[in-house]
């Protein structure tokens, strides 16, 4: 029950026993497929391939609770038994693998009988409250028990000792459990070992005392936790946030995309009553397969608290007071008059792609260069003038086939935890190496920590460095650099190393795989980026303009200490944040699930949010708001409706309106090229991440700082840490 | 109802598809009208029936293939008319309004697949407000509630545009099949051994 797998017990005399052979070239022939018929419907398959995935060939779904595709098999459930010609005992579907010219019947007597009679002894056990349960509506166990329930019962507590019934637990704050209802698929501790990297959750007991949980006194903290509300076939585990507020069936769906951080994971907002209700992940294999980090599915709460509803300016007292958008306009357009071509802009991480390009043409219409993105980026070499030194070129996708790959710099899983997760998925089915320069965390997967010290990216380029060796011997290696070591002093230098060392793999490789990859971590960056944004606000600190606007800025790159009295800050956004406390004017916009907008991951991939709900109060859409000052300060911005910023936007950048495409970056050789010419000097002071624990993880952005529910769940890592049972080095 | 003057042939036609309702607005339009001659008369509610039959056609078809249709019995005509000037819907409507069709995205929270076949025509949402009265959300855009399934996503961008929509098609993010064994959990030399039961 608690095994250790060998190759952990032992990791270096597994590796050294059994290592894969990397070596070989010849690629191994296709294994010849074999015939199988379903329910007399021939399909030819590879060897291997189970009986749920030959029917699901030929689109037949076999009834299923413990089989996940995405899961190791565990052949449980036994829900999915089929008969098989000549076997004299139904198989179970999920776990084995097809025979040649097996006639497999999935709807015969003997299989509706044995899935009857499955149904039925799960029944027994389950609690007949469909009508509370917060799973009703999109329950598995709901349906399947419509085609194979019985009418009636055969359970009798001739004893009356009551049904079976199992005590709840108290996993955290976004979990909530009703352990009466599991069906002991154990799906969640698949999720947990193998997904998230977290080996908390377990099952005690057996038979009918059987329970599922974690074994100590504990809670399930993980950013990816909230998955396991969606593998829960029945409601055992469902979302503590969304308990009891709306049905499945009454909520309106609409598929959007998630911006709390560079992902760009595909969502589906449920909405009711004009309320965010809750957000679901929709599948994008290249993207979030079917998974969402708990930020961005459980920060929804944020969008109703601390929203901007008015138009504000500054009083007499330096307090905010409410004014019609009227009032609020004229004096945003006085200001920006009067100031001239003497404005700046900082564009703060969920900005949009069409709010950016038009405050970007208002700002050059009034004479201004000054458009800057919150976070740095090196100017020197080529800067952000080539793609492919600014996105994650190898695409997410790509970490999949990698078989070594050197973090530099990041904690992909709190900067990006389906991006984590896909490393791990790598890790556990390719054997994937992996290296990590930088601090060492836990990233729930092994790598070799080859230290802190910046040099260290030296070393490893020169040749010197033991971990050296495997990237050159890798066929696909990557380097994934974290964004955050760019807005260091000697950023340039690191860049340039990095480009260098990538330029040195890949010219060994030779083919078109890509080696380089910046991990962003925010969602506007690649838009901003893209669009001729200028990143770090540098310049605008070298010389404060008159007027500072700030779109949705709140991280305090420049704060009001940094700019003159005379200066009019204007700022235009969801949250009362922290941008919005420095302003003077404060214009109310519109949050990612209230407007339309482009929006572009770290891949460079475009994606598009969708209307959910209406922005609230007066707040209206960003770039609307931008195009009704332009025509009050008189540059009026030439374009009206969607359709037609979006065709600036294509103007400027083509990619950016290839909605789902992840544009190939290029040039990765001139830009190696164009870095070597600048400074090339490594400071001494280690690598620093800014995310290190899962305490830090949860509220980044104002929407996350806004959510109670993200505050809870901060505040439930810090209680795990005065648990007896915490263990910082799984945790 | 006096049913105008049409050939036997059409008025059967007429009497099997059972349209007699929408005919009375082209019935209104012929009594108003006069006629040089009975050829010329014909002609006039030719072209109309017809016309009126496209969208109604159109229509049944497309219920029709609500039902089950075999992705390759749906063939789509290569030339596409243009139903805007008849089928009555707004013309700003049709200028704010865009055609998003997709395939119906899976719940994550089931692992069924029923209603993610086949493609939807739908528009994206618009302003709501709550209601004064009761506090229900109200809005002014009727179409936000407008779903209509295809079989396959060209006879639903052919209806698209036939109805004078602007289109948006999402690229298809295709289900992946990974293949999966039970013996990997039991690997001696992989990390596809569980760990935890």
């Amino acid at each position: 029950m608690l095994r250790v797998p060998l190759s952990k017990a032992l990791p270096n005399a597994v590796k050294a026993v059994c290592s894969p052979k990397r070596g070989s070239t010849t690629l191994a022939k296709a294994p010849e497929k074999i015939e199988v018929f379903i329910d007399d419907k021939s399909v030819m398959v590879e060897p291997g391939t189970t009986v749920l995935q030959a029917a699901a060939m030929v689109g037949v779904e076999i009834p299923r609770f413990c089989y996940h595709e995405r899961l190791a098999v565990a052949g449980n459930c036994r829900m999915c038994l089929v008969e098989v010609e000549k076997s004299p005992k139904p198989v179970a579907a999920c776990a084995m693998p097809v025979m040649k010219g097996w006639r497999i019947k999935t709807n015969s007597d003997m299989t509706k009988k044995a899935r009857e009679g499955v149904m039925e002894f799960l029944l027994v056990n389950h609690p007949l409250d469909c009508p509370i349960c917060d799973q009703g509506g999109e329950c598995d166990l709901q349906d399947q028990s419509m085609a194979f329930g019985s009418d009636r019962s055969r359970f009798t507590d001739i004893q009356f000792s009551g049904k079976r019934a199992v005590e709840d637990k108290d996993v955290g704050p976004l979990i909530k459990t009703v352990m009466t209802r599991c069906i002991h698929c154990t799906r969640c501790i698949r999720f947990a070992s193998e997904v998230a990297g977290i080996d908390d959750l377990g099952t005690t007991g057996r038979g009918s005392d059987m329970q599922i949980g974690t074994y100590v006194e504990k809670f399930f903290l993980s950013e990816l936790s909230g998955n396991v509300i969606d593998l829960c076939p029945v409601g055992a585990l469902t979302s503590k946030p969304y308990a009891f507020t709306a049905r499945p069936w009454e909520t309106r769906k609409t598929e959007s995309v998630d911006v709390l951080d560079a992902v760009g994971s595909n969502i589906i907002v449920s909405t009711r009553t004009g309320e965010v209700m809750r957000i679901l992940p929709r599948l994008n294999e290249e993207v979030n397969e079917e998974w969402l980090s708990d930020k961005a599915r459980f920060s929804y709460d944020g969008l109703k608290r601390q929203r901007l509803i008015t138009p504000m300016l500054k009083g007499p007292e330096g307090e905010l007071l409410p004014v019609e958008w009227e009032d609020a306009l004229s004096f945003a357009s006085k200001a920006i008059r009067d100031a001239g071509s003497e404005i700046g802009v900082i564009a703060g991480g969920q900005a949009d792609a069409e709010a950016l390009i038009a405050l970007k043409d208002l700002i050059n219409k009034l004479g201004s260069e000054l458009v800057c993105t919150e976070r740095a980026f090196p100017d020197d070499g080529a800067g952000t003038d080539l793609r492919s030194s600014y996105l994650l070129n190898s695409k997410i996708t790509g970490i999949e086939e990698a078989d070594v790959v050197l973090l530099i710099g990041t904690n992909p899983r709190f900067e990006a935890p389906l991006v984590n997760s896909r490393i791990r998925k790598a890790w556990v089915h390719n054997e994937l190496e992996v290296g990590l320069i930088g601090p060492c965390v836990n990233l729930t997967y092994s790598f070799d920590h080859l230290g802190e010290d910046p040099n260290v990216i030296e070393e490893v380029l020169s040749g010197k460095h033991p971990f050296a060796k495997k990237l050159l011997n890798a066929k696909k290696p990557l380097i994934i650099l974290g964004s955050q070591q760019l807005e260091r002093n000697d950023g340039v230098a690191i860049l340039s190393k990095v480009q260098q060392m990538a330029k040195h793999l890949s010219s060994k490789i030779g083919s078109e795989w890509k080696v380089l990859n910046i991990l962003q971590q925010v969602a506007s960056q690649v838009a901003a980026l893209d669009l001729g944004y200028k990143a770090g606000v540098e310049s605008l600190k070298e010389c404060p303009p008159k007027v500072l606007f700030l779109l949705g800025a709140d991280e305090c790159a420049i704060t009001r200490d940094d700019l003159p009295q005379s200066t009019t800050v204007i700022y235009l956004g969801s949250h009362g944040d922290n941008g919005a406390s420095m302003a003077d004017i404060v214009l109310p916009a519109a949050a990612y699930t209230e407007k339309q907008a482009t929006y572009v991951n770290t891949e460079g991939r475009a994606q598009q949010t969708l209307v959910a709900v209406t922005p609230p109060g007066m707040a209206r859409e960003d770039w609307k708001i931008i195009r009704a000052i332009s025509e009050v300060v008189g540059k009026k911005l030439p374009y009206d409706t969607l359709n037609e910023i979006r065709g600036r936007l294509e103007q400027v950048s083509p990619n950016l309106t290839r909605y789902g495409e992840a544009e190939e970056a290029n040039f990765y050789d001139q830009a190696v090229e164009l870095s070597k010419e600048a400074c090339n000097k490594l400071d001494c002071e280690p690598l620093e991440v800014k995310y290190k624990d899962l305490e830090d993880y949860y509220m980044t952005d104002p929407i996350s700082r806004a959510s109670t529910t993200m505050a809870k769940c901060v505040q439930a890592v810090r209680k795990q840490k005065e648990s007896k049972y915490y263990d910082s080095g799984t945790a | 109802m006096i049913v105008p003057y049409v050939s036997p042939s059409m008025r059967l036609f007429v009497l099997k598809t059972n349209m007699f309702r929408q005919y009375q607005l082209i019935y209104k339009r012929l009594m108003a009208t006069k006629f040089p001659d009975d050829a010329c008369r014909e002609a006039f509610i030719k072209a109309a029936i017809c016309k009126k039959e496209a969208t109604r056609l159109d229509h049944y078809e497309e219920c029709r293939m609500c039902l089950p249709v075999q992705e390759k019995d749906v063939t789509v005509p290569d030339e596409i008319a243009d139903l805007t000037p008849i089928s009555g819907v707004p013309s700003e409507a049709l200028q704010k309004n865009i055609a998003i069709i997709q395939k119906p995205a899976k719940n994550a929270m089931q692992q069924g697949t029923a209603n993610t076949k086949g493609f939807i025509m739908k528009y994206p949402n618009d302003v709501t407000w709550e209601n004064p009265l009761m506090g229900w959300i109200s809005g002014a855009n009727s179409l936000k509630d407008v779903e209509i399934r295809f079989p396959t996503k060209e006879s639903a961008a052919y209806f698209a545009k036939k109805n004078g929509w602007k289109l948006f098609i999402p690229k298809e993010t295709p289900k992946k099949r990974v293949k999966r064994g039970y013996g990997e959990n039991f690997a001696w030399n992989k990390r596809t051994r569980v760990s935890t039961k």
